[in-house]
């Protein structure tokens, strides 16, 4: 018995340790194959006004930012039609709540709500196409969409047989007002007689009032060019359903097969770039360096989209050399520039600092009309 | 052995596992500290990128005073940048309008196409590989930009001015621009430099640099190779196009980690030795283990050799109690003839040697049976007081023998019906008491029967008393120890083996029980046992009588042949010749029919052929045993009356148990006494075939005379003349010779009677005249005409003497059987005529039967 006993027991004892032996192994090798360094997948957010399915400025930005993140291997969180009072301060304080380390908020609309939360995540750096509010942790980050405005009012100022171009615009703010005016500022590049006609509608989107007033700078005005600044492209539709010229913004109007050649081109953004740019410099720490940046056709952000088989080659020439010109330093705001009061606001040997575009736009220059 | 191999393969494994993870944990320990030294030295880079900006923006800062200057005095062009070079020798100061005219230093916008980003408002620091490092800020007049104001720092001065080789011993920094092209080198760079920057470990390094660069604000990253070890490193200085990359030797940053790795090394080299002692003290422990198996089996043969040595002792027992058997069966044969009484003392020394040797044998049997664990307590219902008479009886005999006082007291109110082995509590009682008798010369030994009662359990105690030579103190703890004889030199002449007291103690301490002694030496001993026995019922003891009962033990000594029964019809069934006479000589007296058989075989023939009242079967035969022969006795047809009695050698005590239970009906152990034999016998043989005996020599004790209460039954073998108060005719024999018919009986008694006086007369003359032949014829005649009367002891006793005669007249006689014979003739035939005068006497008293 206590042969046995003795026998099992060292046996026993033997199997014990070399257990205990190995537990501990693993749990050693366990405890260094796991790597402390390995940071955590990033994860950046999207707050929209419209849902991701809307054309016109929702789904470019959504598609955009979407390609962007599964190239940089970046994880999306998203919140669409966000449009009420208070939800964006909702969407937010969820995304944070869910590790966001960036958050867009990628409406002008937001920038007053903005003021008020961005403080409370100091951890989170917020990115705004919104001039008007600044915080340590927000940039504006602006695209050059004035360029593209300006090579297009160069296009429909060779384009128009009545010197009457039509452009509906949303509301008097510096983006819009700087789009009128470059676009005036191309027109009058190659149309010295040509004349841009503005109706404001008020809001970013609001299909029938556009539609009405597109028909109106047709019907009233006699512009045989149309473009417009909103977030859809209803005074396009009317132009095509009236059988006149039109540029389009945002989106690539006519990639659409049911558009005929009236639809000249579209003043778009590559917001695949755009938001990859973004997120390059949220990564490295630097989207809030600076409280803007402002990037444009010289990085290929912005551009003319294919044009219509309307345009011309001579046309795109002229385009092309006037794309040259500008890149090289002839600046859309630089050389005299009068505004519509007749006040000198560039001198021929000047050109306007970016901050003065960005915010201090509350100008018109010589040659834009408004329609009642 | 085996085990060994495992034990040996398991630590070798472990130890294998141990080192491998030793390797794996090494490595990761490497890798995480390398990459927690990366981490440091990105940290480290990112404040270098910073340091190297801030030297960027150091010299912005006049150039922006300028600008600030100039934007409100305009027409101070030549005198701003006059003062910017007198603050600033090594930059270019130049200033561009929009047109591009340049005032000062000459610069093309084609050389630096970032400049144009300063007619947007913003501050621009460019490159250009042949011109250098260029400053340049807005001149702002209102919300426009009119100017810029610039300024160019040649390639050769770049070192002196932004290099950051100050930042510490080791570290080595080069500003690059975004392309790739070196812009600012340290302050030695040499050939050597390049080289290293060439090397594929290193260039491996950087791409890793700047692929981390694409995410991070900055990065490092460790390399090992031709060059040694280091830590490459890089980071985008902020709001320009520029880089910085770098490198610094792995001990600079991590120096201090090839200590921790001596500690890991050791903390290893710790676990590896203390495993390894652990495994050497398990190897140890393991061939103790293997040592103490073979110690086991040492033990294991040992046991089995003592085992060996039990089992030849018990066969031995075997061997010699059977020629014991032939020679204590013989000698009580001589010792039942009429014997000269010299011969007679002789025969009786055989007997008590005889019954000496039987003891001994007796005591080493139990003892090795005890020994190899074959002795087994077989508790059984009994009555305490028929034990304490079984024991007295016999122990009184002896006390007697040796003129010593027995006394026993028992309480009175004891229970009396017990559980437990009553066989063995009585061999202790009798080895005590034995023991006591023997060592006590002059005296008294006395039997103090006690008990406490504790719920269900007596605890029976048993104080034997004597008035011995005592036992010495130092010798007690011998007492019990086996073969042990104290106190040799005066014990010499007392027999015995020194078993006895070894063997009461063994089996008091199977039975759990105990025993203790006290003693004055030269005084006396007391022997107390003390033994558990469960309770039956509480029937008490009462006052405990030897006389009370009659006790069944007691017949044994009593005289043989207190019965004849010549119908009686006894097979005896024993493989050795000399038993079968023993035996059947044993059985003569009592004039039953026996019949032989060699083999359980031959028995199962005689069965079948004849019934038997009893069969005394013996145990031990080749072929069938006595067990199996009883088995297949039982099932023959007509046994259920025969009475089967086992014989053996074998067993001493214990086995009657095991006989009653295989279905014999008592059991003799050999050798057997004649008075064993007949009380057997006369027990076990249906009544009536059982007649009282004829009177012989010996007259026989009285069947129901009690045993004497005080003086044990001591058997008298008191004169002839003991008148006989029973028949000594027995008329239903003498009319069975007399073919049943009563005249005939009776003219035949009386006949007999007559000539009774005439005949004695004529036979004590021819003795006297030695006149044999008349002799001869005579007592021929008494022989027949005694049994025709019906007494059987006058023939049987007539019928001797006639033998006897014709002994002493055969030709072919040797003077010495002549002798014996006559001796005979001349011992008996004053017995054998008493007796004819007492059958005469008896016979004309009778009535004639009818």
């Amino acid at each position: 018995m206590s042969f046995w006993l003795h026998h099992s027991l060292s046996h026993w004892a033997t199997r014990l340790i070399v257990g205990f032996i190995l537990i501990v192994l693993a749990a050693a090798c366990w405890i260094f194959s796991s790597s402390t360094f390995d940071q955590p997948q990033p994860k950046a957010g999207i707050v929209l006004l419209g849902g991701i399915h809307e054309e016109g400025w929702n789904a470019p930005q959504y598609r955009g930012i979407r390609k962007a993140c599964n190239a940089m291997g970046i994880k999306l969180l998203f919140k669409e039609n966000v449009n009420t009072e208070g939800a964006c301060t909702k969407a937010v304080q969820e995304m944070a709540d869910n590790g966001a380390g960036m958050i867009f908020l990628a409406s002008y609309s937001y920038s007053q709500e903005a003021q008020k939360f961005v403080r409370e995540y100091p951890h989170i750096a917020f990115g705004t196409n919104s001039a008007e509010c600044h915080a340590r942790n927000m940039t504006s980050y602006f695209v050059r969409m004035y360029q593209g405005r300006y090579l297009a009012g160069a296009l429909a100022g060779m384009h128009t047989k009545s010197n009457v171009i039509g452009y509906v615009a949303a509301m008097k703010n510096s983006e819009v007002n700087r789009g009128i005016n470059a676009f005036t500022l191309g027109v009058q590049q190659t149309n010295p007689n040509a004349r841009v006609v503005v109706m404001w509608t008020g809001s970013w989107q609001n299909e029938s009032k556009e539609a009405e007033e597109a028909r109106r700078l047709i019907t009233e005005a006699g512009a045989d060019v149309l473009t417009y600044h909103q977030d859809e492209p209803a005074a396009a539709d009317v132009a095509e359903e009236l059988g006149i010229d039109y540029i389009g913004y945002y989106e690539d109007l006519g990639k659409h097969e049911w558009r005929s050649d009236h639809a000249l081109t579209s003043v778009v953004c590559n917001w695949d770039r755009y938001y990859e740019d973004i997120i390059r410099r949220y990564l490295k720490g630097e989207l809030n360096y600076v409280d803007k940046q402002w990037v444009g056709m010289e990085a290929d952000f912005v551009e003319l989209c294919d044009f219509s088989p309307a345009v011309t080659d001579e046309e795109k020439a002229k385009l092309i050399y006037l794309k040259e010109r500008m890149l090289a330093g002839r600046f859309v705001f630089a050389g005299e520039i009068y505004d519509r009061q007749g006040q000198l606001r560039c001198r021929a040997d000047e050109s306007i600092r970016d901050d003065r575009l960005l915010q201090h736009m509350d100008w018109l220059v010589k040659g834009v009309e408004i329609l009642e | 052995m085996n085990n060994r191999k495992k034990m040996v393969l398991t630590i070798m494994m472990t130890l294998l596992l141990i080192f491998l993870s030793g390797i794996f944990i090494q490595q990761r320990i490497v890798n995480m500290l390398n990459k927690a030294a990366e981490l440091s030295v990105a940290r480290q880079t990112e404040d270098i990128s910073l340091l190297a900006g801030e030297r960027f923006h150091r010299f912005m800062t006049p150039l922006q005073t300028a600008a600030y200057h100039l934007s409100t005095h305009e027409q101070e062009k030549e005198a701003v940048l006059q003062m910017l070079t007198q603050q600033n020798p090594q930059g270019q100061s130049g200033l561009i309008d929009f047109q591009h005219h340049t005032t000062g230093r000459f610069l093309s916008t084609a050389s630096f196409p970032r400049l144009q980003m300063a007619f947007h408002g913003n501050n621009v620091i460019d490159y250009n590989p042949d011109i250098g490092i260029l400053l340049a800020t807005p001149v702002f007049y209102g919300d426009n930009v009119r100017y810029v104001l610039y300024q160019v720092y040649p390639p050769e001065m770049l070192p002196k001015l932004f290099a950051l080789s100050d930042y510490d011993a080791f570290t080595h920094v080069i500003i690059q621009y975004r392309d790739g092209t070196l812009a600012v080198p340290y302050e030695n760079y040499t050939s050597n430099d390049t080289r290293f920057w060439a090397d594929d470990t290193i260039q491996a390094g950087m791409q890793e640099v700047h692929e981390r660069l694409k995410r991070n604000k900055a990065a490092a990253v460790y390399t090992e190779g031709a060059e040694g070890k280091f830590f490459v490193f890089g980071a985008d200085l902020p709001q320009t196009d520029f880089s910085m990359i770098g490198y610094m030797p792995w001990s600079a940053v991590a120096g201090q980690i090839t200590s921790i790795y001596q500690r890991v090394f050791f903390l290893f080299s710790l676990m590896l030795i203390l495993f390894a002692c652990l495994s050497i003290y398990l190897l140890m422990a393991q061939t103790s283990v293997a040592e103490t198996e073979e110690l086991r089996k040492a033990r294991a043969e040992a046991d089995a050799a003592n085992q060996a040595k039990s089992q030849f002792l018990a066969n031995m027992s075997h061997e010699i109690r059977t020629p014991l058997n032939a020679i204590s069966g013989m000698n009580e044969m001589i010792l039942r003839q009429k014997i000269p009484g010299e011969v007679r003392q002789y025969a009786s020394n055989i007997k008590s040697a005889t019954a000496a040797l039987l003891t001994i044998i007796n005591e080493i049997l139990d003892f090795s049976k005890i020994e190899s664990g074959h002795m087994k307590i077989v508790p059984t219902d009994y009555q305490l007081t028929t034990v304490l008479r079984e024991v007295c009886t016999l122990v009184g005999l002896r006390a007697q023998a040796k003129n010593l006082q027995f006394r026993i007291h028992v309480d009175p109110y004891l229970p009396n019906y017990l559980h437990g082995d009553a066989g063995r509590l009585r061999q202790i009682l009798i080895n005590l008491l034995n023991n006591a008798i023997k060592y006590t010369p002059t005296g008294s030994v006395t039997l103090d029967i006690s008990g406490n009662r504790k719920e269900n359990t007596l605890y029976l105690r048993a104080a034997i008393t004597d008035t011995g030579i005592g036992i010495r103190e130092e010798d007690k703890a011998r007492l019990f120890q086996v073969f042990e004889r104290l106190d040799i030199e005066r014990n010499r002449k007392i027999e015995g083996t020194g078993l006895g007291l070894a063997i009461t103690h063994r089996l008091l301490n199977m039975m759990n029980g105990s025993i203790k002694v006290d003693s004055i030496y030269g005084e006396g001993s007391t022997f107390t046992i003390e033994l558990p026995q469960a309770i039956q019922s509480l029937d008490p003891v009462g006052v405990f009588n030897l006389d009370a009962q009659p006790v069944y033990e007691a017949d044994f000594h009593e005289p043989a042949s207190s019965f004849i029964a010549p119908a009686a019809q006894v097979l005896i069934v024993d493989d050795n010749d000399m038993n079968c006479f023993v035996a059947s000589s044993l059985l003569k007296e009592t004039q039953v029919q026996t019949t032989i058989a060699h083999s359980g075989d031959e028995a199962l023939e005689a069965l079948q052929k004849q019934q038997f009242h009893v069969v005394l079967l013996d145990y031990m035969m080749p072929g069938m045993n006595g067990v199996e022969t009883l088995h297949k006795a039982k099932e023959l047809p007509n046994i259920q009356n025969t009475r089967f009695i086992a014989l053996t050698a074998t067993a001493i005590s214990g086995s009657r148990e095991k006989f009653l239970a295989e279905g014999f009906d008592n059991y003799l152990s050999k050798p057997m006494t004649g008075a064993e034999l007949t009380a057997m016998l006369q027990r076990y043989l249906p009544a009536e075939l059982l007649q009282k005996p004829i009177a012989t020599t010996t007259a026989p004790k009285p069947a129901a005379a009690p045993a004497a209460p005080a003086e044990p039954g001591i058997p008298t073998v008191s004169s002839a003349s003991t008148e006989s108060p029973t028949a000594l005719i027995d008329q239903k024999l003498g009319l069975q010779y007399c073919n049943n018919m009563p005249v005939l009986y009776n003219n035949v008694l009386a006949l007999f009677c007559k000539q009774g006086d005439d005949n004695i007369a004529k036979l004590d003359d021819d003795l006297t005249t030695g006149n044999w032949k008349d002799y001869r014829i005579n007592i021929h005649a008494l022989k027949s005409t005694s049994l025709t009367i019906g007494c059987r002891s006058l023939n049987k006793q007539a019928k001797e003497l006639e033998q006897a005669v014709k002994d002493y007249l055969a030709d072919d006689a040797a003077p010495e059987q002549k002798q014996q014979a006559l001796n005979y003739i001349q011992e008996h035939h004053a017995d054998t005529m008493e007796l004819y005068r007492q059958v005469v006497a008896e016979g004309s008293q009778q009535q004639p039967t009818t």
